[in-house]
């Protein structure tokens, strides 16, 4: 009978399937895999008090990733309702030229128009390079008018999240860091547009064709163009980092992206140089 | 069979079992996260609707026997061939993509937009079996697994696989009703078991995390079956050690885990029909509670149709089974109790169609 071979290679069977590398660390003795657990009950502060800990002792990007997770979710942003968003963002095409726009923007477009007829008027070749900031803004703005606008103290968590991931160099963390910088750029847009509404009731109230100059001139410059430089150039900033994050994890997309970013850069600057020569 | 012959053999297969849990608790691994009955299981009605107890009712339904020994019992030969699928079907496709490396954002997207745990599964097979010997082969068994968790940033533990599987069953009368059996079983796997964020997955360069590995295996079963024919509800003991194999590459998600099967069955006598209860237990590096061993079963079949079901510590299932002249058609409903990942109670509960024919 063919016991005893049979009970041998029973027996190297048993040998060789004990014969393993030791396996990973178990996912329930995992620390990050705890945080989860906990933001997924809803105990935001206490994933992020776990993590802040874990991140100065594990180096692991998860960590950074689940960090950054956590300050997200107490600021109320849940990407798994956006991420489609990113699978498919593409860039704007900025044009110098011609101004397109919606809303605010195709308003005070026609504003600028009566303002041609008038070239002896201070203060509209600021307002011009004005407009087409703002219309090189909402092509931007367009592209992510889904993702949710975040107010007050959540706005610091939102950038201590972005502060997290920084360092990594991981594609996936980078991509989530740009995602969670359109939000804030778009939080900040729109703080930008409710001034602007305020801009344009003032200019609105005025027949640009027939306006006294010293008048206009009067009313244009009284335009903080100042505070628009500032916040427009430093909305212009957080866009270029951001999407230097999206070039990280999309290499393919690099050119098309910075070219779009390149033309917002320099509307903004031909804003700031108007902005300084009018009204002097 | 004498009282000190029957004391004799208890002895022994006390003995034989505490020396295969001791080396079982010696080749423990962590435990995967897909359940083992769907990484490890069977896929056929028979296997769902009764769980371990059909290493100890041979209901004939499958393809080849779960426990090798049965194909001793086997007299005529015959053709098989059938197929079977779960839950979630319609990622049938998108799975197969992933598994080919041709994943794209589409597929991705419909596999990601789940809710937090989502199986599937799969199987074609064929099988001939005459007395002391079956063949069967599985040209295409197909398994999927993901697991969502964070919201805030989704991580998903993803498991797809695609197996090639051939079985040989051989088996052999040893004298006083006693039957021994073996299976060989070969196991070609290509699978994707990873973790990542769902960011990973949508920046360009996710081949890491995405990229199939193939695992081969070979398993040795082995199997015996003893019977009292002359007992009125006809006894039978069954004991099958499986998932007893070397593999090439280890996986944690496939490991060579032994699973020892020891059970009981009896056929009571009944008016109609043909009725068959059993006991399996079953022991493996996943045991922790005295309760995870035990699960019972049932079939009665009658005419063309054939119920079963089982019922263990935190699962249960019920399979219902048609015959019409050569082709048979079933339907297994399974139902498993589980803490989900914050800790509440959840049951998990899928619906599986088989068909196939008989030659």
């Amino acid at each position: 009978m063919a016991l005893k071979p049979l009970i041998f290679l029973l027996s190297l069977f048993l040998v060789l399937g004990g014969c393993s590398p030791k396996p990973e660390t178990p996912v329930d003795k995992d620390p990050v895999e705890n945080a989860y657990r906990r933001l997924d009950r809803g105990d935001t502060s206490g994933a992020i008090a776990q993590l802040e800990t874990l991140m100065r002792e594990d180096p692991r990007p998860e960590v950074r990733d689940a960090l950054a997770s956590a300050y997200a979710a107490r600021a109320g942003v849940f990407i798994d309702s956006y991420w489609g968003l990113i699978s498919s963002f593409r860039a704007p095409v900025i044009s110098n030229d011609q101004i397109r726009g919606t809303g605010v923007v195709a308003r005070l477009a026609r504003i600028l128009t009566q303002l041609e007829s008038r070239p002896e008027l201070a203060g509209s070749q600021g307002l011009a390079q004005l407009v087409k900031v703002m219309a090189s803004l909402e092509l931007w703005q367009r592209r992510i008018d889904t993702l949710p606008v975040v107010e007050g103290p959540a706005r610091q968590d939102l950038f201590r999240a972005m502060q997290v991931l920084e360092p990594t160099r991981k594609q996936g963390s980078r991509l989530y860091r740009a995602l969670l910088g359109l939000v804030w750029f778009r939080s900040e847009l729109q703080d930008g547009y409710h001034g602007w509404g305020r801009i344009e009731a003032t200019l609105q109230k005025q027949d640009w064709r027939k306006t006294d100059p010293a008048q206009g001139r009067r009313i244009l410059c009284d335009i903080n163009f100042q505070q628009f430089t500032e916040w427009s150039a430093r909305l212009v900033s957080v866009l270029g980092a951001t999407i230097e994050d999206v070039t990280v994890a999309y290499p393919s997309k690099r050119d098309e992206l910075r070219q779009a970013v390149r033309e917002s850069e320099r509307i903004s600057r031909q804003f700031e140089n108007a902005g300084r020569t009018t009204c002097r | 069979m004498s009282l000190k012959n029957l004391c004799r053999e208890v002895l022994l297969m006390s003995i034989v079992v505490t020396i295969i849990s001791g080396l079982m608790a010696s080749l423990a691994h962590a435990a995967p996260s897909a359940p083992r009955s769907l990484t490890l299981g069977l896929s056929d009605s028979d296997d769902k609707a009764l769980g371990g107890v059909c290493h100890s009712l041979d209901v004939g339904g499958q393809a080849l026997p779960c426990n090798p020994a049965f194909i001793a019992r086997e007299t005529k030969p015959n053709f098989r061939a059938q197929l079977f699928a779960g839950n979630n079907i319609s990622y049938m496709q998108d799975v197969s993509k992933l598994l080919d490396g041709e994943g794209d954002r589409e597929n991705m997207q419909r596999l990601f937009s789940q809710t937090r745990a989502s199986e599937m599964e799969a199987n074609l097979e064929g099988a001939y079996r005459r007395p002391t010997f079956g063949v069967a082969f599985s040209p295409y068994r197909l398994m999927y697994y993901s697991f969502i968790r964070n919201r805030s940033l989704p991580v998903i533990t993803l498991l797809a696989a695609q197996e090639q599987t051939l079985r040989f069953q051989f088996a052999g009368y040893a004298g006083d009703d006693w039957s021994w059996g073996l299976q060989v079983r070969g196991v070609r796997r290509t699978f994707i078991a990873s973790t990542f964020s769902i960011t990973d997955a949508f920046s360009e360069d996710h081949d890491d995390i995405l990229g199939p590995r193939q695992q081969s295996a070979v398993y040795l079963e082995p199997g015996f079956l003893k019977e009292y024919p002359d007992s009125p509800w006809r006894t039978q003991f069954t004991g099958t050690l499986s998932q007893l194999g070397a593999v090439d590459r280890k996986a944690d998600d496939f490991p060579t885990s032994p699973e020892l099967h020891l059970g009981s069955a009896v056929r009571p006598p009944v008016s109609l029909g043909e009725l068959e209860l059993g006991l399996d237990l079953a022991f493996s590096s996943q045991t922790s509670h005295w309760s995870d061993p035990f699960r019972l079963g049932a079939s009665y079949e009658i005419g063309v149709t054939k119920v079963s079901g089982s019922a263990g510590a935190s699962e249960h299932a019920f399979g219902f089974q048609l015959r019409y002249w050569d082709m048979t058609g079933g339907l297994t409903y399974t139902s498993r109790w589980i803490k989900n990942w914050i800790g509440e109670d959840e049951w998990v509960r899928t619906v599986y169609l088989q068909f196939g024919f008989n030659i």
